[in-house]
């Protein structure tokens, strides 16, 4: 969605219209939900993180500032409200399995989703800082001066700190046997 | 800095997951957007709802529930829940601080704060057809719980702790809450009174409400 699209749909939601809000809504709730998902861990949380994302979001719609952009913004509540729910979470909380999925499923989406549980094992066991840089910069395809925009860093911080996340990553998915064969 | 290609060729093989699919649902409904900024302090009309819907059973038994939270200092005066008893009455008197209404499937909620007799008067009325779990939480509000009066038929539960309170309802409920400022509270538009709306162990909403003290 470019940016004046998105501007003209936030401008519409100022007015009260529902159906612009249908639009930023079904634009952005997979990604969101996909990035709190990797952030958590857990489908549930992961389903709350982001429904409490778009409401805190379109709580504040009036605020908006057009010279910046929505999704920045909206990256950085459910960013936020994950690494709270994380510290809310009881630790001894099991994670789902991320494929959920029943037994009849190809070889090619056990594979996937043996690689997504494996994934999500490791990311789980980096520092909630990390993991959020980590998501920001693979799982969402956000710049580096996105990502600055969206954890409030200087766009030089992302990088160094992404540069040592990735090397913890690297570290962690070799530890589990996750290659890139 | 640049990316490591076997970081970015395992992760780019891991798939995106679709989000539940009421989940679009949950977020629309969890939304009531509002295109002008709720009424401030003496621009209230007492809305027609509250008389309609929650009128009659509070007339028939309002007040049978008063609860005090301070036995040591009895309250007086301003803010005193025994001189505010006969104000009690839902979107009567007082001036509208802040308000939210709440719509989801089969929920239907309404708060509004209000200031009267200087005391702060929070007012909740529910209608759900399925338990509707409802937290206050006072920490960031600068305010403490003074007193609450439920209608009829009352709650399910109320469970009150230092600067929280979680009740349940079903059907249609009225609660009156009485809270007093904390010595300790300062000037400050960022007080908050935090709402968390559930049911059936999913979160449906979370809404602040601000005092403006």
């Amino acid at each position: 969605m470019d940016k004046d699209r998105e501007l003209a749909l936030v401008r519409d939601c100022q007015k009260g219209d529902r159906r612009a809000l249908d639009s930023l809504v079904r634009h952005f709730e997979k990604p969101i939900y996909n990035a709190a998902f990797r952030m958590l861990g857990n489908m549930d949380e992961a389903a709350d993180v982001t429904q409490t994302a778009f409401m805190r979001l379109f709580e504040n719609i009036d605020r908006f500032n057009p010279e910046h952009r929505l999704f920045s913004w909206i990256y950085r509540i459910a960013v936020n409200e994950a690494i709270d729910q994380l510290k809310r979470r009881n630790k001894l909380q099991p994670l789902d399995d991320p494929a959920g999925h029943d037994g009849d499923v190809s070889h090619e989406s056990v594979a996937a989703s043996q690689l997504s549980s494996g994934v999500q094992a490791v990311l789980m066991e980096l520092q909630e800082d990390q993991r959020a840089l980590i998501v920001l910069h693979y799982f969402t395809d956000c710049s580096y001066r996105q990502i600055a925009s969206i954890l409030e860093l200087p766009e030089k911080t992302v990088k160094s700190r992404l540069f040592t996340a990735r090397k913890q990553l690297k570290s962690r998915l070799q530890q589990h046997g996750i290659d890139g064969a | 800095m640049n990316d490591d290609p076997e970081i970015a060729s395992i992760l780019g093989r891991v798939p995106d997951l679709e989000p539940p699919d009421d989940l679009h649902e949950r977020i629309m409904s969890s939304i009531s957007l509002r295109p002008a900024k709720a009424p401030r302090p003496g621009a209230h009309i007492p809305s027609p709802f509250v008389f309609l819907r929650y009128g009659a059973a509070l007339a028939a038994g309002m007040l049978l529930a008063v609860l005090f939270f301070e036995n040591r200092t009895p309250l007086a005066g301003p803010g005193d829940l025994s001189a505010l008893v006969g104000t009690m009455a839902p979107g009567t008197g007082g001036e509208l601080l802040d308000s939210h209404t709440f719509r989801a499937d089969g929920i239907e909620s309404r708060a509004r704060l209000q200031r009267r007799d200087g005391a702060l008067v929070l007012e909740l009325g529910i209608d759900a057809d399925k338990p509707l779990d409802l937290s206050v939480d006072l920490t960031a509000s600068g305010a403490r719980l003074g007193g609450l009066v439920q209608g009829q038929p009352p709650l399910e539960s109320i469970e009150v702790a230092a600067r929280t309170l979680h009740l349940r309802a079903v059907g249609r409920r009225h609660l009156t809450l009485l809270l007093h400022r904390t010595d300790d509270a300062v000037v400050d538009n960022n007080r908050t009174i935090d709402l968390e709306f559930s049911s059936e162990g999913k979160l449906l909403q979370r809404v602040s409400l601000t005092p403006a003290w």
